[in-house]
């Protein structure tokens, strides 16, 4: 998996300890992105794009609350990803 | 009668209210469509304001949208609705539908087709007879020719309006609820990490002068320059157990937080599990001869396993242990295989002091005080987090694991299954595979 795979896992991964299976049910609803399980996660389309809407898709459903544990979920690998490939809603 | 024309454009905006996605802005999907279907039918609105009010005939929210589809909140003046008792609200109180000329002062006059409305239709939206808005339609046309199929048409489309906007309701509180209950949850997540970070460094602070204890209490006991009575030799003793129970316990609790913050590796391989058992009986030998237990591998050929050999030796050691801490000197225990070609199950058989049926559901809780039977932490010397260590590990590399007894001093039989290293399965090796963010922590050492 590349950094940006990584961090989609790892944002499901932080999702799920707080709202359970739902994590997986949303993060398969973005499109471009492929999830079989939190560990088998392949972005098929603009992986900055599939990135900020993953984070979008929580944020629809649960709010400000929902882009904060995104944005520490991301954070390890933030400095593994170019910034001009980090979406604007996981910049601080 | 209504035309079918009438009757398959209300249907056709029916399911659209079932059908739009975005609860949350319902309505704002659904009038622009209403306009248009209005549009389709000849009526040729210019626009059309929802208005909801509360039990006070306060304004509640109103929605606009007219044919550019402009959404906006402005343009028909809501603010001192049904304030002035005028016939027209008079009408709308009861239920009644009121056509009206004198719009402008209903209207905002910056509405740029202002000078255009000569007509406004005005509906109640109810719900449960009560009123709860009014749909205002906007019209070119004199009053004298909207007619009575008009007015008839447009109280069914109130009721879809008045659906839409329960549906919208209900949608935004169920989402506060949602948000709230996700605050919370995340909140809660968060003190869990505290907690685990807390368990974490006071384990690691408390084994090092328990270490320190253990040590000089042995030397006391087996190096002493000085002989020691009997009575001080036992106390030793007494201490020197007690502070291994403690270090147990602080490994065992060290390796649960290890486990939970997900910072425990799964390196996977294919290996002989038999093999493995039979290091494990090797190791474990000393301790069922001091009760006399024979330990029986029944030698089957499995294929391979593919897991991690070293976390298979701590769950081996895990049961094995157990079963000779509550076997009865002078019995067996029984190391048996079975497979199906895609798991192979371990299961370790004593015939000892058994499980209870209702304490056979807490077994792989954490600190499983189980009264009726098996372990009993005081008596046993176990810390009640070993079952709960080997499920979470077995559960790590894909397996499962149960218990059966048939009660109380009838023995019990611990199985886990463990996938076979089939050719699908090393295919797939790396989603065996566990590999932590950040640093790896090993596990501390299993004590029987």
């Amino acid at each position: 998996m590349d950094a940006h795979a990584q961090a989609v896992s790892n944002i499901i991964k932080e999702q799920q300890a707080i709202i359970g299976p739902v994590a997986l049910d949303q993060a398969k609803k973005v499109s471009g992105l492929q999830v079989t399980s939190v560990d088998d996660v392949k972005i098929t389309g603009n992986k900055k794009e599939v990135l900020g809407n993953l984070v979008n898709q929580y944020s629809k459903l649960f709010g400000r609350a929902s882009v904060e544990i995104c944005k520490e979920a991301f954070e390890p690998f933030s400095s593994k990803i170019p910034a001009a490939e980090i979406p604007e809603i996981l910049k601080n | 009668m209504l035309s079918e024309e009438k009757i398959l454009a209300f249907l056709k905006l029916q399911q659209m209210v079932l059908d739009i996605e975005e609860s949350n802005k319902l309505l704002d999907h659904f009038l622009p469509k209403v306009l248009q279907e209005l549009d389709s039918l000849g009526y040729g609105y210019i626009y059309l304001s929802a208005i909801f009010i509360d039990k006070d005939l306060k304004v509640k929210q109103t929605f606009f949208t007219d044919q550019n589809n402009i959404v906006s909140e402005t343009v028909t003046k809501g603010e001192n609705l049904f304030q002035k008792g005028s016939e027209w609200e008079m009408k709308v109180m009861y239920g009644e539908a009121a056509v009206i000329s004198d719009v402008a002062h209903l209207i905002n006059p910056n509405y740029p087709q202002f000078a255009q409305i000569h007509s406004m239709l005005i509906l109640p939206i109810q719900h449960k007879r009560e009123l709860a808005g009014i749909l205002a339609l906007a019209s070119s046309k004199n009053p004298s020719k909207i007619d009575a199929d008009e007015i008839e048409f447009g109280k069914m489309i109130t009721r879809l309006v008045d659906l839409a906007f329960r549906l919208q309701d209900t949608e935004s509180s169920l989402t506060q609820i949602t948000q709230q209950v996700y605050t919370m949850n995340a909140k809660l997540h968060q003190l869990d990490k505290l907690k685990d970070d807390f368990v974490s460094v006071a384990s690691h602070e408390l084994r090092t002068p328990m270490t320190a204890i253990r040590s000089y209490v042995w030397m006391a006991l087996h190096r002493s320059d000085v002989p020691l009575t009997q009575k001080l030799e036992r106390y030793l003793y007494r201490t020197l157990v007690s502070t291994e129970r403690l270090i147990n316990l602080v490994n065992d609790m060290l390796n649960v937080s290890r486990i939970e913050a997900g910072k425990v590796e799964i390196a996977p391989r294919s290996f002989d599990l038999v093999a493995l058992v039979k290091d494990v009986v090797e190791e474990v030998k000393a301790k069922a001869d001091e009760k006399r237990l024979q330990l029986l591998v029944l030698d089957h050929k499995i294929p391979p396993v593919f897991a991690d050999s070293d976390k298979v030796h701590q769950i081996l050691l895990n049961l094995i242990g157990n079963s000779i801490k509550f076997t009865y000197p002078g019995e067996n225990i029984t190391i048996d295989f079975f497979t199906d070609g895609q798991f192979v199950e371990t299961s370790v058989t004593d015939n000892g002091s058994g499980i209870s049926p209702e304490d056979l559901a807490k077994l792989f809780h954490k600190f499983a005080r189980l009264d009726n039977s098996y372990v009993s932490i005081s008596t046993s010397g176990g810390t009640g987090l070993g079952l709960y260590i080997s499920k979470s590990l077995v559960e790590l590399m894909k397996g499962k694991i149960w218990a059966k007894s048939e009660g109380v001093d009838k023995g019990a039989t611990f199985t886990f299954s463990l996938p076979v290293a089939t050719e699908e399965v090393l295919k797939h090796a790396d989603q065996f595979q566990f590999k932590p963010q950040g640093e790896v922590k090993p596990l501390e050492p299993v004590a029987i």
